[in-house]
């Protein structure tokens, strides 16, 4: 099953280019250059993995990881930044991000990431499977 | 003492300022130069199995004389930045001065969701300090860029008569430089707003 991805940062040409080396690795890509149209395509369609800009306009990085971890807790964030100090990043991953990487990035760390988000994502879908299959037969009076 | 160690404190936050938004750019540009070197690499191993049409190699590579391009611009306005306090006095192009500080506080602008306009068409020449000058002016663009903000662009223009460089910010929108008047001063300007949503830095002698 091919990965899932949601790129959002306000560079277009970085979009264009990463986009197209991801989708040359089988997954499969999509992107916004802000964070209004990155949440309307979260709503409407589900993703393995985002990789998200710390800087875009109008918008503080730190504000809209917390935003989407708030709607979707089990979203996978990847956060890509210019320039990754130690502060944001800690910061970055107490507030659930599944990593902070400084760009000029590796495509192939990058799609290990996006693996990895992928198997992070089914094992929590099970285990929310799991819990609700228990709920049912444990609150059923058979 | 003390006023001139909070003064050196200040040029010296502007002058990172400026150098940490400059670099953050040139990140920018590596990161799109990195992928687009990688795709095409990419497309060297299609272009192996005879999966590769030719104007994805002039699309990818024309992005990358882009980014050249843009990256050269930020370093050549870095450098030209670097150099203004080399001389406390000098001869101050205003329409230089305009161009420089709009390119500088361009990705101010942008993170804020607008952009800087220039006219440089008419302009004079001041006697002074080429760091004051462009300080005072990138201090008034991101004031005005923060009021701005969507409601449109905000411009730097160049006049000789009077001799000064005007800030605006869209009309409708206000913004207030006056926390600038002492900056101004001290680089032989005042500052006169004629409007709500406009600020010149007047200088004295031309």
């Amino acid at each position: 099953m091919s990965e899932k991805v949601l790129l959002i940062d306000d560079e277009p040409e970085f979009l264009e280019s990463m986009g197209e080396r991801l989708k040359l690795r089988d997954m499969d890509v999509d992107s916004s250059t802000n964070i209004s149209e990155a949440l309307d395509k979260l709503a409407a369609e589900q993703f393995d993995a985002i990789f998200l800009d710390l800087q875009m306009p109008g918008t503080n990085g730190i504000e809209s990881l917390k935003m989407i971890k708030k709607l979707y807790p089990d979203l996978q964030v990847i956060l890509l930044t210019g320039h990754a100090s130690v502060e944001k990043g800690i910061e970055a991953m107490k507030l659930g991000a599944m990593d902070f990487i400084e760009k000029p990035a590796d495509i192939n760390v990058l799609s290990e990431k996006v693996k990895k988000a992928q198997a992070k994502k089914m094992i929590l879908v099970e285990k929310a499977t799991e819990e609700r299959i228990s709920s049912i037969i444990t609150g059923k009076s058979w | 003492m003390d006023t001139v160690n909070t003064d050196g404190r200040e040029r010296l936050k502007f002058f990172g300022r400026v150098t940490a938004s400059a670099t953050h750019d040139l990140k920018n540009v590596l990161a799109i130069v990195n992928e687009n070197a990688g795709l095409l690499e990419d497309l060297c191993l299609l272009a192996e199995r005879g999966q590769l049409t030719p104007d994805r190699l002039t699309h990818a590579s024309g992005r990358i004389r882009e980014q050249v391009n843009r990256g050269n611009g930020i370093i050549r306005r870095l450098n030209d930045f670097a150099h203004t306090p080399d001389v406390d006095e000098t001869n101050v192009d205003l329409a230089e001065a305009a161009l420089l500080a709009a390119g500088l506080s361009a990705r101010f602008a942008q993170l804020r969701e607008t952009s800087i306009e220039t006219d440089t068409a008419s302009t004079a020449t001041v006697r002074g300090s080429k760091f004051e000058v462009v300080r005072l002016a990138c201090g008034l663009l991101e004031i005005a860029a923060d009021a701005a903000k969507t409601a449109g662009p905000v411009s730097i223009r160049s006049t000789a008569a009077p001799t000064a460089l005007e800030i605006a910010a869209p009309e409708g929108v206000s913004f207030d430089g006056s926390a600038l008047a002492p900056l101004a001063e001290s680089a032989g300007a005042s500052l006169d707003s004629s409007a709500p949503h406009h600020v010149a830095i007047v200088f004295g002698d031309a």
